[in-house]
């Protein structure tokens, strides 16, 4: 220790020159107090010597012992010299080379941090107050007392304390100990919590230095792993031998315990170590787990000795073997053995249990909802019919007479005549409770021009000798008859009045003064009240006009047979309808394009065409009950034209394919359609032009619908022979949806030729019915 | 990487889930088995989704269930099995048999008792799905054993059901017994769940060639530790001892449940071992019991056995009351009871197990089986119905080795005394021994089914037997023994199809008028000639009856026709799936009644 | 069910059919013909008479029991019986044959003929040998009805609007009777030989035989009528030069729609009654030739027909296939019952002159039942000889004559 202290001391003055560079360096962990200074360069030269030296060695991992050796041959230099410590040593140039001291770099044994500049040990320093000195040095020199301050440093200090001034006196030199600056904010850092040195950051990013993530860019060394880092190691090896050599020779054994039963260790495991394993049982709710369904019970069938009705009859077996195994409803034939002794066993025993597992785990599970509702709830539950009477349930009367299909019919106002037409190219009237035919007229006989048309035309389509249309005038006993390209006006004496029928008889023949009188301004009447589309010039619109249709005279024939007027239309005329009022009708010819709606003016014998281009395959025309509204239908839409302002109002699209016919409501709000694609659908008119309801209950094509003129009711007849007749209450308030009852499915009408029911018709005040059938009979339905 | 693509929906595909879990196809199926995953059946968008468009069938499993797969411990124990296959193909290619020995010897194991836990989280849960293990073991019970099925599994699944078989005929449990072509289906009902078994009769089954027997197998491994599991708390919470010991000499003998001595854990009073060899079971109680010392708590056997008495009388008291008693019912009757049978005498105890038997069907009677009858299933039906069995053939047995001691004869002849009906299945019996019932062994089924004692008379040897019915009725809506003239009502109501005519009158008020009107008239004329008519009075009248409600039935139907005809097209579509359901029912049952009818006549 | 007893106490009110009053037991599912036969035994009858059995008012159909429970009267109660004569199940006599639709017809009693209306226009007398006295041709369509006046002189009513008086000992045509504007259905003749007629033309009118008391006929004066018209009128007034023409004495408007029958109150002389299409029944003061009564039904009514004096109802047949029993005198229901049975329109009633609880109803289902007011069934159904051919026209006099489509006018005995 000693030794080390003094080589210390000398080495002093010699080493300014590293102070220099000491200082340079900087060493964080060290600070420095003012008073011992030398010393705490010293320190810090040291350390860093000590540092730079033995850096490198440490780094090589050397282990003790070659630091002894150090230390020790560093000991013998020091003795060599004495006095001073460089030694000169002649090189091989002869000159001197002085060779300084090593630094010994063993510096933890060195204590410089030591403060006692004073060694007086522990004599109390009272015992030199008579000396001035103070005690003595390690060299022996003393160490004089420092001057103690005048009365005036001594009352300047304590008019203005020192910054760190405590008060205290160093017991060794006298003076009094103040704290350095660092040491003061040393001691703020504390009262505030920080760290007491602020120069170390404690985030600072550390830098990792043996990763592979991010390999270093100045490796710490670039030498080779060493060797024995790769070979294994021996001795380990020899370990591992000797166990395997052990367990080989079975001195040391792997063997489970129960070694004994190896063979069937499974069962003696589970029944070695059964324990109750719903000890503590918690109901756990899998919501998505599905238990496999249990297999059905067995059934009488399955019975070794069933009840005989059980046993399968020859065809019975014979098909169960016919149908391959998944859909037969039992997989097994039922038998009867006589006793038990004798029922041998069963074959597919193994199978189906096989079957079973493939189930359980291979079917794939779903949790369906039994519906084990009642069927019946399904059904919408509707008024029962019973309280909607009255409505058609059977047929009456039949009315018998025409040869080949009735094609159409029509009720007059009184509700005792009702007239139709057939094929047969006759147009009948007959009274309707008895169905007594009263009044006959065969166009086809009387009205030459029609007879030699159906000759000329018979070639091409001999359709012309149907009566296509027979509709009775709204108020009188006026029918007009469309067969033919032709529109027949004519009056049946059926024995009524003569005032009547004169009526009728004027009602018609006014038209011909009318018209004879002064054609030019009919047109421009009939142009302005008749809403007709086409506002060209006149006589262009009268050579239209004519070549729509003309008036004429019937033939002596006819006229006697009360027919007055005949209009020659260009094209055959499907339909014709009357206005409610009673003056005009509207036909329609499929096959005219653009002429294929006519309206008809009675009173003005004038025809107008309210269309200047065609609208399709025109179906059929209707009037609005009041409004003067033209529904027309064409094969897909019934478009609604406003005639007062020509204008197209509405344009309903039923959704099907082809349509046959349609309706208006009575109040006019309401359409219904019929098509040959087996619909009837219900339009409500302030709800959209998307059916309300489309009813699909007929087998064949959907021939004729028709609301009754008063009651709430409506009929559909098909080509399936039957009438579906209807209830429709449509209420008043346009936000409660009408509603709709089936009430009857009237059967009766032959299927005949593919055609059922034709045409049907309401009677004016009473819940009867008539239909018009392809089997050449009308018939009237009664309640 | 399922699991993004499983975040998409919840259902995986079969390879996606193999995939995921990255076991071959075969373990993944084993997984699923034991584990109880099952695909499942989607539809609509889901389907869709999962699928991704391609329209050819997928099975989809639930995600859920196939990540818990992945943390299945079993699944590791496949990888390493694996592994371990592996090694010992290779240690037997390369030829070092012992080291393949070694590495045989320890190969990985597994046990599944956690799955049971996890699949059966309550006893209950475990019991309603015994079903199938209770066939499946009885089946392969069965089986021959051969190169795919060791004779390992069958005999511990012959064990394992006749320890069941034992357990249901000691606590009479046994609802319904049915001898189908099949083989004989049992029902007991055990803790209130109702379980129902096949056992095949009893024939070398014929293994079909193309039966995959690792899948059956691995059933077999689960269900064969379910019911581990299942009888030994059964036998556990009816204090016998589980495994129960084998009665070595009947098992080499005529086997079956005989050969099993259930005893309680505690006391030798209550234990009935199988009729046969008291002695012997005494003297293997004996031992049992002073083995079985340290078992239990309890440690002073003369109290225990009164607790185990009053517990036996109540779970025969309960089960005689109802048969779906819960088990913690139960044991609060236990409490009350027991202080009763604290206070009761010693004296009681001999007494009380024979009134316990009282309620059941067969107690007190002693059935004498012949050779000829499957000895199996009587014995289990009967001492299940609480009755006692000797069977022919132990007798045989017992004759056989006459160096039996004594005790063997002297209780062959008491037995034979106490035989109160003979169970034969032959033509005719020869040397009939007077003070014995002759029945064939269906009377024993139908008895237990009807759960009464039924007349012995239509069963007798040689007669023709009644028709035996299944206990689960038909299986539609028709019954065999319904009564005689509604039924032929109804079929002359089918056979007669009125023809709807048409526009049939809604005021069904006149078709009536007319039929009584037309009978007024009939007597109106037969009094002009003044001759007596009660015939053709009568018959008016009753098809009078019969036009009513006929013709309101008809009104009814054109209604609901009508009605119809409003609905929706999804509606109608459901409504004619379930009404064509019920229209075959029907159809079924009327032409199983016509049949009848022709056998009739 | 158990046959129980239940007592009865049997009253009659015809004396010679008399039988002691006190009650006696029967079982109770006895029916008519076995009380009918305990009737017998204490009457000591020789050869059996057969009864109809009322209790309380009501025909006893069926057994005692089903009654009992239909009405549910007490089993422990003494019932109370009237018994009646009952009615023999008519037989079928003998067939007219007819030309066309036999459409009207009218027994004389006292003379025993029968005249009847055609669908031909002619109206033919027979007598009672089924031989045809007398074809009257004059109308221009269907003879839709006809009556007696006395023994010598028919009035018809026909299609063409008109009706004949004509003389059935001088075979002429004595008078036409003009005004109707539509085809006359029905006709009815009053005391004092008066007649009234119902139209379709929604109106009845009155008339007499008295041909001198009728107006003139005046024609309405037509407006410029066209070249058609005329001739139509021609052809119309052709058939009629020499026979004389007269207008009615008062008409009866009121009806919404045509009236389809008409019938005299049974006791008061100038009450009429008739039933329309507008499904009103109307009563009729001639005095003062208003409409006293309306009463509404629900359906349009075809025929009516007066029940005699003891039970003033008014049985009125419907298109709905029924009988409606209206009693006038009740203001406040339309009808007392309603009768079902028939199958298609009810178009023509003939009461039982005998006893007023019955009457017969002939249908276009081609049958005729006969029924009684007590029972709301029919005691018997008629079938025409030709299974449903429509019957259009019935008359009930000793016995029941019937037109229909068939051509023929059947006799039927009762």
């Amino acid at each position: 220790m000693a030794t080390k202290k003094r080589n210390f001391s000398e080495t002093e003055g010699t080493n300014a020159s590293r102070d220099v560079e000491s200082d340079s360096e900087e060493f964080p962990s060290l600070n420095i107090s003012d008073d011992s200074e030398v010393e705490g360069e010293q320190n810090a030269d040291d350390v860093s010597d000590a540092e730079s030296i033995a850096s490198v060695p440490s780094l090589e991992g050397v282990n003790s012992s070659d630091l002894e050796e150090l230390s020790s041959d560093n000991e013998s230099l020091k003795l060599t010299d004495e006095d001073d410590n460089i030694e000169y040593v002649r090189g091989a140039d002869g000159k001197l080379r002085p060779i300084y001291p090593e630094i010994e770099p063993y510096y933890s044994s060195d204590d410089s941090d030591r403060e006692d500049v004073n060694p007086i040990g522990n004599i109390p320093i009272t015992a030199y107050d008579k000396f001035p000195h103070i005690g003595y040095n390690i060299d022996g020199k003393r160490i004089m007392r420092p001057a103690t301050k005048s009365a005036i440093d001594a009352m300047l200090e304590s008019i203005e304390l020192p910054k760190g001034w405590t008060g205290l006196v160093d017991k060794n030199t006298g003076e009094n100990l103040n704290l350095s600056k660092e040491e003061m904010d040393l001691i703020e850092r504390v009262q505030k919590g920080m760290l007491p040195n602020d120069n170390i950051n404690p985030f600072e990013d550390q830098l990792e230095w043996f990763s592979n993530t991010n390999p270093e860019i100045m490796p710490l060394s670039s030498r080779n792993e060493p060797k024995r880092r790769f070979v294994q190691s021996k001795h380990e090896a020899k370990q591992v031998m000797k166990l395997v050599r052990a367990i080989r020779e079975g001195k040391l054994s792997l063997k489970p315990k129960d070694d004994t039963i190896d063979d069937d260790d499974r069962q003696m495991m589970l029944s070695k170590k059964l324990y109750d394993v719903w000890e503590k049982e918690e109901a756990v709710v899998n919501r998505m787990h599905l238990q496999a369904p249990k297999l059905p019970p067995p059934t009488h069938e399955e019975s070794y000795n069933p009840p005989k009705e059980y046993l399968f009859t020859e065809e019975e077996k014979a098909k169960w073997e016919a149908t391959d195994p998944e859909d037969r409803e039992t997989n097994f034939i039922p038998q009867a053995f006589g006793a038990l002794r004798k029922v041998p066993g069963y074959a597919n025993a193994l199978r189906e249990r096989f079957e079973r597992c493939l189930d359980l785990y291979l079917a794939p599970r779903a949790r369906n909802k039994r519906v084990n509702i009642d069927p019946d709830s399904l059904i919408p539950d509707l008024p029962s019919p019973d309280e909607l009477r009255p409505f058609p349930i059977r047929c009456s009367t039949t009315y018998i007479g025409h040869e080949g299909r009735v094609r159409t019919l029509s009720i007059d106002s009184t509700g005792e005549y009702l007239a139709t037409g057939g094929e047969d190219g006759t147009v009948r009237v007959w009274d309707v409770l008895t169905g007594r035919e009263l009044w006959k007229l065969d166009l086809l006989k009387e009205d030459t021009y029609l007879s030699e048309q159906a000759s000329l035309e018979s070639a091409n389509h001999n359709s012309t000798d149907h009566i296509d249309q027979v509709q009775w005038h709204p108020k009188t006993l006026l029918l007009t008859v469309a067969a033919g390209d032709n529109i027949y006006l004519l009056v049946p004496s059926v024995l009524q009045s003569i005032e009547v029928e004169n009526e009728a008889h004027d009602m018609i023949e006014k038209g011909w003064t009318y018209h004879a009188a002064n054609l030019k301004n009919i047109e421009s009447k009939v142009n302005v009240d008749d809403a007709n589309l086409d506002e060209d010039n006149e006589d262009e619109a009268k050579a239209k006009r004519k070549q729509y249709a003309e008036w004429t005279k019937p033939p002596a024939r006819l006229l006697s047979k009360g027919c007055n007027i005949v209009i020659r239309c260009t094209k055959r005329v499907k339909h014709v309808n009357w206005h409610s009022r009673g003056d005009y009708f509207v036909s329609t010819q499929p096959d005219g394009q653009n002429a294929s709606v006519l309206v008809h003016q009675l009173s003005k014998h004038s025809t107008q065409c309210p269309f200047k281009k065609s609208k399709g395959l025109i179906q059929n025309a209707k009037f609005h009950p009041y409004k003067p509204h033209l529904y027309v239908a064409s094969q897909r839409y019934v478009r609604i034209y406003n005639l007062a302002n020509q204008s197209l109002l509405k344009k309903l699209l039923p959704g099907v394919k082809w349509l046959s016919n349609f309706d208006i409501h009575p109040q006019g709000d309401n359409v219904i359609t019929s098509s040959y694609d087996l619909r009837v659908t219900w339009h409500d008119l302030e709800l959209s032009d998307r059916p309300y309801k489309t009813l699909r209950y007929h087998d064949r094509a959907v021939r004729d619908v028709k609301f009754h003129p008063k009651l709430p009711l409506f009929c559909s007849g098909s080509d399936d022979g039957t009438v579906n007749v209807l209830h429709d209450t449509v209420y008043d308030d346009t936000l409660k949806n009408p509603l709709l009852v089936p009430l009857k499915i009237l059967k009766g009408h032959k299927i005949t030729g593919g055609l059922g029911v034709i045409e049907v018709a309401w009677h004016p005040r009473e819940a009867w019915l008539f239909t018009a059938g392809g089997d050449g009979t009308a018939r009237l339905w009664t309640t | 990487m399922v699991k993004k693509r499983a975040s998409k929906g919840g259902y995986v595909t079969r390879t996606q889930a193999v995939r995921y879990l990255q076991v071959s196809l075969a373990d993944f199926r084993r997984l699923c088995i034991l584990k109880g995953i099952y695909p499942r059946d989607l539809t609509g968008k889901t389907k869709k989704k999962v699928q991704k468009g391609s329209t050819k069938p997928i099975t989809a499993y639930y995600r859920k269930d196939i990540q818990y797969l992945a943390h299945e411990p079993i699944l590791n124990k496949f990888r390493e099995h694996k592994i371990f296959a592996r090694k010992l193909s290779r240690a037997i290619g390369r030829g070092d048999l012992d080291n393949a020995k070694r590495i045989d010897r320890n190969r990985p194991r597994y046990t599944l008792d956690h799955i049971i836990k996890e699949r059966y989280p309550t006893f209950v849960d475990a019991l309603g799905d015994l079903d199938d293990a209770l066939s499946t073991l009885f089946l392969f019970a069965m089986m021959p054993a051969n190169d795919k099925v060791t004779n390992r599994v069958t005999a511990d699944a012959e064990r394992l059901t006749t320890e069941w078989m034992a357990y249901i005929a000691r606590e009479h449990l046994l609802k319904k017994v049915f001898v189908s072509i099949k083989g004989v289906y049992y029902q007991a009902t055990v803790k209130g769940q109702d379980i129902t078994w096949v056992v095949p009769h009893k024939f070398p089954q014929n293994v079909p060639s193309d039966i995959d027997f690792r899948i059956m197998l691995t059933f077999l491994e689960f269900y064969t530790t379910l019911t581990h599991f299942v009888l030994y708390k059964l036998y556990t919470e009816a204090n016998l001892i589980y495994p129960p010991s084998i009665n070595l000499k009947r098992e080499n003998g005529v086997g079956g449940i005989g050969s099993f001595i259930l005893q309680s854990s505690k006391s030798d009073v209550l234990s009935k071992p199988s009729k046969i060899s008291e002695s012997e079971s005494n003297s293997n109680l004996n031992s049992k019991s002073n083995s079985k010392s340290n078992s239990k708590s309890n440690s002073k056997p003369g109290k225990s056995g009164k607790i185990e008495i009053s517990k036996a009388l109540a779970a025969d008291k309960n089960q005689a009351e109802d048969s779906t008693n819960e088990s913690d019912e139960e044991s609060e009757e236990e409490t009350n009871l027991d202080e009763f049978s604290a206070a009761a005498e010693g004296g009681d105890l001999l007494l009380q197990p024979k009134f316990g038997d009282e309620e059941h069907l067969f107690s007190g009677m002693t059935f004498f089986v012949g050779r000829e009858v499957p000895l199996d299933l009587v014995e289990f039906v009967v001492l299940s119905q609480g009755g006692s069995v000797i069977s022919e053939s132990a007798l045989d047995e017992l004759i056989d080795n006459e160096d039996e001691n004594v005790s063997n004869h002297a209780k062959v002849e008491v037995d034979l005394s106490k035989v109160t009906h003979q169970i034969c299945d032959r033509p005719a019996l020869r040397n009939a021994v007077v003070g014995r019932i002759y029945v064939q062994p269906q009377w024993l089924f139908d008895s237990v089914n009807s759960s009464k004692v039924l007349d012995h008379s239509a069963y007798a040897p040689g007669e023709s037997l009644p028709p035996h019915l299944s206990p689960w009725g038909d299986r539609g809506v028709y019954n065999p023994e319904e009564d005689e003239e509604d039924e032929d009502v109804e079929v002359a109501e089918d056979d007669e199809e009125e023809v709807e005519d048409v526009a049939e009158d809604v005021v069904e008020a006149e078709d009536l008028a007319d039929e009584a009107e037309a009978e007024a008239e009939a007597e109106a004329e037969a009094e002009t000639k003044s001759k007596n008519k009660s015939k053709s009075q009568t018959k008016p009248k009753k098809n009078a009856q019969k036009e009513k409600p006929k013709q309101l039935k008809r009104k009814s139907d054109e209604e609901k026709e009508l009605r119809k005809t409003m609905m929706s097209k999804k509606q109608r579509v459901l409504y004619d799936k379930i009404q064509g359901g019920i229209d075959k029912e029907e159809e079924r049952k009327n032409t199983l009644r016509k049949k009848r009818q022709q056998l009739k006549n | 069910m158990s046959v129980s007893n239940v007592r009865i106490k049997l009253t009659t009110r015809d004396e010679d059919l008399k039988v002691d009053e006190n009650p006696i037991n029967v079982p109770v599912d006895l029916k008519r013909y076995g009380l009918s036969e305990i009737i017998n035994q204490l009457l000591e009858n020789s050869e059996p008479i057969s009864f109809d059995f009322l209790i309380d008012g009501k025909l006893l159909k069926g057994s005692l029991q089903d009654f009992m429970r239909n009405e549910n009267l007490s089993s422990e109660s003494i019932i109370e019986i009237e018994y009646v004569q009952a009615v023999e199940p008519p037989t079928f006599m003998a067939a007219y044959e007819h030309d066309d639709w036999v459409s009207g017809v009218h027994i004389n009693k006292s003379i025993s003929q029968i005249a009847t209306g055609s669908y031909d226009g002619c109206v033919r007398i027979w007598d009672s040998s089924a031989q045809v006295k007398h074809t009257f041709s004059g109308h221009q369509g269907a003879v839709l009805s006809v009556k007696w006046l006395g023994d010598n002189k028919v009035v018809s009513g026909s299609r063409d609007r008109n009706l004949h008086i004509w003389n059935t000992d001088g075979k002429e045509l004595s008078a036409i009777l003009k005004g109707h504007t539509g085809p006359v259905t029905s006709l009815s003749v009053l005391s004092r030989e008066r007649i009234v007629s119902g139209s379709a033309d929604h109106t009845l009118k009155v008339w007499t035989s008295r041909i001198k008391e009728l107006p003139d006929y005046e024609a309405p004066e037509l407006s410029h009528s066209t070249s058609s018209s005329v001739k139509r009128r021609k052809i119309a007034d052709k058939h009629t030069q020499n026979a004389k023409v007269k207008g009615s004495l008062l008409t009866l408007e009121g009806h919404l729609a045509s009236v389809t029958d008409v019938c005299a109150h049974p006791i008061e002389k100038d009450v009429v009654y008739s039933v329309s299409e507008d499904h009103t029944v109307r009563t009729w003061d001639l005095v003062t030739s208003q409409n006293v009564d309306t009463k509404t039904t629900g359906f349009s009514l075809l025929s009516i027909a007066s029940l005699g004096p003891t039970t003033q109802l008014l049985a009125c047949g419907s298109s709905a296939r029924h009988i409606i029993l209206v009693d006038p005198r009740s203001a406040t229901h339309a009808s007392v019952n309603q009768l079902n049975g028939h199958k298609n329109f009810v178009v023509s009633i003939a009461p039982n002159p005998q006893n007023s609880y019955q009457f017969a109803s002939g249908s276009h289902d081609g049958t005729i039942r006969i029924w009684d007011v007590r029972s709301d069934k029919s005691m018997f159904t008629l079938e025409r000889q030709q299974k449903d051919q429509d019957v259009y026209c019935l008359d009930w006099a000793d016995y029941i004559a019937a037109g229909g489509r068939d051509k023929q006018l059947e006799l039927y005995n009762i």
